[in-house]
């Protein structure tokens, strides 16, 4: 009951979400806006709306809750009211988060998502749950208390030049694009520094991830809050939206250290998810791996970097999701998350096995599926950035082997091999097969042609792109 | 001999404090024909009479009388209403509390209504007598129902380190009014500020004799380093006298600091390196010490002093924008606190035995609705959104960074990540673990309504800050 409740829900929305993006314009800059005034002394208002690059996480968001409903249908364990209730209330974060225009309803929704996901983890997690919904909620939010600060930073220094009170990022963006606003350059590097340490941890990149891995561990086996919670790692979009555009120079200035950071993740990252045996916790090590090229896509300031960071963080979505997916329906078996426990999985499910196959081989980034444009648009851009250069493309690409190597083993211990009599796994419902089959459509359409969503980005890319020089430029 | 002439007096000026001064006195006769099992009425009565005053407050007329010893502004206003409310509230969570753990008298809610006499004093007082009057009252009562819970040994323990330290802080206080009046030759706050000397031995007392104020004031709400007794005594006291002194006695002491500190105009700089050390010091005791406490109740205490000293941010810049945030912060605070002790009293064992937080496991299973109301609260004095913690704490960093302390909005920022941990920690421990009784709390209706009351005003102030910050635009 409360299931289907908040199943029609998420797909209505879904829907709605749709809707939006078929009839946005193709133009930069926001639309759809709408602004209510919230406190007008301090200039604060409740302004919402989408542009190219925020309609599609919108988007995502809004397919992930329905197939987090999904994955949760066996979840009976627990009061269900409360379960879907946090569900919805996580989607409605995120997606605040990507609509906000006005800097402090953005960062209410950016924390808003931590208390729906912590108290998930409590409530329905496994193992060390009251431990890793801890760290799962505290480590975000200390960084985005710094984030607050310079929040209320910028916009001190924005009312002190132009005697304006506003927290409108376009309007913030705007001033700084055409020089009207000019923040010393030690001020900048240091407000600059409360959006890094808030979004780094969030993405979360190398040294910041520990949270991660942790909290995914301790959710519930059949992926619901792993898939519901993929989009909270909203760091990368906040430094496309937010901390770029406000500080140019500044993250033109650090561009070269953060690509140290994100090659180390990459690497990193798969590296230890190559000693997994827990697959969940895998996958969440290849989150981060992914978040890497993300980052190098972002900080290469070039329309094609940051084109190839936003498709990676959609394919990283449909992806995971579709591998968290296939994880909760093998965790049903005695097996439950190792690797280890399976074998010959193919010869007993080869339907289920075949789209997990798929969904592995987006991951990996196998040319036609989706992860391959996402990555090479990311490395491309990287390379040809003046920020970050090639001897960082030539490092990523060695974290693009890794994954092969640990995706593929991992699907080699599960799903190839002898089938034994512990391990048999029986064939995927219809309704799960069917929604993995729409997912590996999806791998498919946005692999062979990304324009249906690189097409809507284009414009607002651009118009940042070249915001971004001219804040640049500016003496 | 020529006589003495006495100063006219308004009375609508002094209306909340005569309604309280003299309901609480009525209120004491009143009492002797209550029947001991029916204190219920006293209760009640007392509670109306805190309604009373708050309603008075629109149609007292702003001035000043008594030769300008009392006086009435959009700001004592706005301090008035918040004091009566937490009264009113704590009068409510009293009347279930007490006689449940068997120490219900008639006096604890006549010594309610006199502290907050002595509070509404504080926020009114325009003269530094009348400063130490309302704190004597105020503290002289709270001793009083600190010990309450006879023949109970942590109360009288907490009374009598209450007294002894109260006293300390009121002997600081007296001595530097002393030390001022000798200096300037005036009592009222706004003649002391015209006559401020400016060299000399005269400003050497001056200057002790501030700091002695600032320091008894210090002493009540808790400022590192005088914030020795906070945790014993609000472990001691029975918990809705806790709530009551947590909330009420901090918005006094601050408005009354609040009032010596603009006494000061341009010369506060003098002092600002001392209140930025003493606030650095208090955020970061608070919310360190707080994360080693078992007991809900001392834990809240060090978290009421980490709150001391985000309120000193706002107070110590000396600008409009900063006492706007200071106050909005202590109006958050309030309704907050409030909440929380509500629940830490619903959940309390009927012999008032210390509840700690591993006692708070499970909860959300045997009590849903506490448990988010405890989440709420913990959360708002955390400072997440989408409560009213968050927006305090965030007019008080836009302050310090509008009073040029960017640096000052970092320590704030760390001391607030390091509250973080042991907020969520506590909150996480309803939602995760075992419950370890299976014994149903019951919900008494008065404190349902206390509950329900400060729940809405935390998430309604978090979502619509403007209902509290349109009230301090009038006051700037």
């Amino acid at each position: 009951m409360q299931r289907g409740i908040a199943g029609l829900v998420s797909i209505i929305n879904l829907v709605l979400a749709v809707i939006v993006c078929m009839s946005l314009a193709p133009t930069a800059g926001y639309q759809m806006v709408e602004q209510l005034t919230w406190l007008p002394t301090m200039g604060l208002h409740y302004a919402v709306g989408v542009d190219g690059i925020s309609v599609w996480l919108v988007i995502l968001a809004t397919l992930m809750t329905p197939l987090a409903i999904f994955a949760a249908r066996q979840q009976t364990e627990g009061n269900q009211r409360a379960f879907y209730a946090l569900l919805l209330l996580l989607a409605s974060s995120l997606i605040g988060a990507f609509v906000a225009t006005d800097l402090l309803l953005f960062y209410v929704f950016f924390e808003l998502t931590l208390i729906p996901t912590a108290l998930l983890i409590a409530l329905y997690g496994v193992g060390e749950r009251r431990a890793a919904a801890t760290k799962f909620f505290v480590y975000p939010f200390v960084g985005s208390v710094f984030l607050l600060v310079s929040i209320a930073g910028l916009v001190y220094v924005n009312w002190q030049q132009t005697g304006v009170m506003t927290f409108d990022s376009v309007a913030l963006s705007a001033a700084i694009a055409n020089g009207t606003l000019k923040i010393d350059e030690n001020l900048e590097r240091l407000l600059f520094a409360g959006f890094l340490i808030a979004f780094a941890i969030k993405t979360p990149i190398w040294p910041f991830h520990t949270w991660m891995p942790q909290a995914q561990a301790a959710t519930p086996d059949n992926g619901s809050v792993d898939i519901a919670g993929i989009l909270v790692k909203i760091g990368a979009y906040g430094f496309i939206r937010f901390a770029i555009p406000f500080f140019p120079n500044a993250s033109a200035w650090a561009a070269p250290a953060i690509a140290i950071l994100a090659v180390i993740s990459i690497i990193y990252c798969g590296i230890i998810a190559f000693g997994q045996r827990d697959m969940k916790v895998l996958l969440s090590y290849a989150t981060i791996s992914h978040l890497g090229f993300v980052m190098l896509g972002v900080f290469s300031q070039t329309a094609e970097g940051m084109s190839g960071a936003i498709l990676t963080m959609i394919n990283s979505g449909i992806t995971t999701g579709a591998l968290f997916l296939i994880v909760g329906i093998l965790a049903r078996q005695p097996g439950g998350r190792i690797a280890d426990n399976f074998s010959g999985a193919w010869l007993s499910a080869p339907r289920l096995g075949s789209l997990a196959l798929v969904a592995v081989f987006a991951s990996i980034g196998v040319p036609g599926l989706n992860g391959f444009i996402g990555e090479f648009l990311a490395l491309q851009g990287a390379w040809i950035s003046p920020h970050i250069g090639f001897t960082f493309v030539v490092f990523a690409v060695l974290g693009i082997i890794v994954s092969a190597a640990y995706l593929l083993r991992m699907y080699r211990t599960v799903f190839m091999g002898e089938v034994s009599v512990t391990s048999a796994v029986p064939e995927a419902s219809k309704s799960e097969l069917l929604v993995l089959g729409l997912l590996v459509v999806a791998m498919l359409v946005i692999g062979l042609y990304p324009q249906v969503i690189l097409g809507t980005m284009q414009p607002s890319i651009a118009a940042l792109v070249q915001s971004l020089t001219q804040g640049a430029t500016q003496p | 001999m020529a006589q003495i002439a006495l100063p006219s007096i308004d009375y609508s000026v002094i209306l909340q404090l005569l309604i309280i001064f003299g309901s609480a006195t009525a209120l004491l006769i009143v009492d002797l024909f209550v029947a001991a099992g029916s204190k219920r009425i006293t209760a009640l009565l007392a509670f109306a009479v805190t309604i009373v005053a708050l309603v008075a407050g629109q149609y007292s007329t702003m001035g000043s009388t008594l030769a300008g010893a009392v006086s009435y502004g959009p700001m004592s206003q706005l301090v008035n209403i918040i004091i009566l409310a937490a009264t009113a509230i704590s009068i409510l969570l009293a009347s279930d509390a007490l006689p449940k753990q068997g120490i219900e008298r008639g006096e604890t809610y006549i010594l309610m209504l006199l502290a907050s006499g002595g509070m509404l004093l504080l926020s009114q007082g325009s003269s530094v007598v009348m400063l130490f009057l309302g704190l004597e009252l105020l503290s002289i009562a709270l001793y009083v129902l600190t010990a309450i819970a006879f023949p109970r040994l942590s109360s009288e323990e907490a009374g009598l380190k209450y007294l002894i330290i109260g006293a300390f802080g009121a002997g600081f206080l007296v001595f530097g009014i002393a030390l001022t009046f000798g200096a300037t030759g005036y009592l009222t706050l706004s003649e002391i500020a015209t006559h401020i000397p400016t060299s000399g031995i005269e400003r050497g007392y001056f200057w002790v004799g501030v700091t002695l104020m600032l320091i008894g004031f210090g002493y009540k709400v808790s400022l590192v380093p005088f914030h020795m007794w906070t945790p014993d005594v609000y472990q001691g006291a029975p918990t809705p006298i806790t709530a009551f002194m947590s909330v009420g006695s901090k918005v006094a002491g601050f408005v009354a600091i609040v009032s010596i500190l603009q006494v000061l105009g341009t010369e506060l700089a003098v002092l600002r390196p001392i209140l930025i050390g003493v606030s650095i010091a208090t955020m970061a005791v608070g919310s360190i010490v707080a994360i080693s406490q078992t007991s809900i109740k001392r834990m809240l205490a060090y978290s009421s002093i980490s709150h001391a000293g985000f309120v000193m941010l706002g107070v110590l810049s000396g600008d409009a924008n900063g006492l706007q945030a200071a106050i909005f912060y202590l109006a958050a605070y309030t309704i907050t606190n409030l909440a929380a002790f509500a629940v830490v009293m619903l959940l309390e064992a009927n012999d008032g035995s210390d509840l700690t937080i591993a006692d708070l496991a499970g909860l959300w299973q045997r009590h849903p609705w506490l448990s988010v109301v405890m989440s709420l609260s913990l959360l708002s004095l955390a400072g997440v959104p989408p409560t009213a913690g968050f927006f305090a704490k965030f007019l008080i960093i836009t302050a310090v960074w509008q009073s040029g302390l960017a640096w000052l909005a970092v320590a704030a920022a760390v001391a607030s990540a390091i509250g973080a941990f042991f907020y969520v920690r506590c909150m996480l421990q309803m939602y995760s673990g075992d419950s370890q009784t299976s014994e149903p709390t019951r919900i008494p209706l008065a404190s349902m309504i206390a509950m329900v009351v400060v729940t809405i005003a935390i998430i309604v102030v978090g979502l619509a800050p403007w209902t509290i910050t349109s009230a301090l635009a009038l006051a700037r």
